[in-house]
């Protein structure tokens, strides 16, 4: 199982490496307006071709190049109910403070757990190789945290269970 | 070894001239069957006799079949992919991202 997570992420490195050459690009429709052109898709000839690495049917990762800025949805693999909603509330609560991440996007793409934008100015602020490290570093965290999520619910579950079941006990 | 490398040559030598949904669909699926041929071992020497244009093409249709969500044979692409970065570069997925399949019907070179 983790001898395709090494070169799962290191084709998201990879393309990411590729898909972070972004520039400067002010609107070309409304003057003196800069704006990330892959959120609007208006121009055909600022995007590039979107690129989807599907590890399995339920993790995946969506990169959609711009000439400004680079999308990145990733969808984490949650194996049953209980992830699913450990993944939800996780994701919901690093996305309210998405200010505090600066690349992360507020809302996540359709399809997908949680999104990152990152414009050309965050790559004049930040080092490119830093800002590819961060998401697959992100990307390789997450699944840590939700089995670790995962795990300290049911043994605090199990512990309040047998609390509470001990008054009954004689 | 050598009929799989023939065999993939072919299949991306042929490419070019598919302009049908139908022809690039039997195209896109001997050039799956070819790399799922290859074993391990074969697939470095192997990447080393392809010319940069058949490399562009075949990060290209690597891409391609990473969008499909097959687990096993994406374990496979996923490790081409590496491999065909390691000699193509982050050129070669420049290339995919700016010449995709879907508009292609002459090679990027």
């Amino acid at each position: 199982m983790s001898n395709t997570l090494r070169p799962y992420l290191t084709c998201v490195r990879n393309t990411l490496t590729a898909a972070l050459c972004i520039q400067n690009f002010p609107c070309q429709q409304v003057e003196r307006h800069n704006r990330p052109e892959v959120e609007y898709q208006n121009s055909k000839e600022l995007l590039l071709s979107p690129i989807l690495i599907c590890r399995t049917e339920h993790e995946k990762c969506l990169i959609e190049p711009s000439i400004n800025s680079v999308r990145i949805s990733v969808k984490v693999k949650q194996a049953d109910e209980l992830e699913q909603i450990l993944t939800a509330k996780f994701t919901s609560f690093l996305q309210q403070r998405a200010e505090a991440f600066r690349i992360m996007r507020r809302k996540p793409i359709e399809g997908y757990d949680i999104s990152f934008l990152i414009t050309n100015t965050h790559s004049e602020e930040m080092y490119q190789h830093k800002l590819v490290d961060f998401v697959c570093q992100f990307m390789e965290d997450i699944d840590k945290e939700i089995s670790e999520l995962k795990l300290s619910v049911n043994t605090r579950g199990r512990q309040v269970a047998s609390e509470f079941l001990q008054a009954f006990t004689i | 070894m050598e009929s799989c490398a023939h065999q993939i040559r072919q299949a991306l030598d042929s490419a070019p001239s598919n302009t049908t949904e139908e022809q690039q669909a039997a195209s896109f699926q001997r050039v799956k069957d070819s790399i799922l041929k290859v074993r391990e071992n074969d697939i470095d020497p192997l990447i080393a006799t392809l010319t940069p244009g058949q490399v562009d093409l075949l990060m290209k249709y690597l891409y391609k079949g990473l969008a499909v969500p097959d687990a096993k044979l994406n374990a496979v692409l996923l490790l081409w992919h590496e491999k065909l970065t390691a000699v193509g570069g982050v050129g070669c997925i420049m290339r995919s991202l700016t010449n995709p399949l879907h508009h292609f019907l002459a090679p990027s070179n």
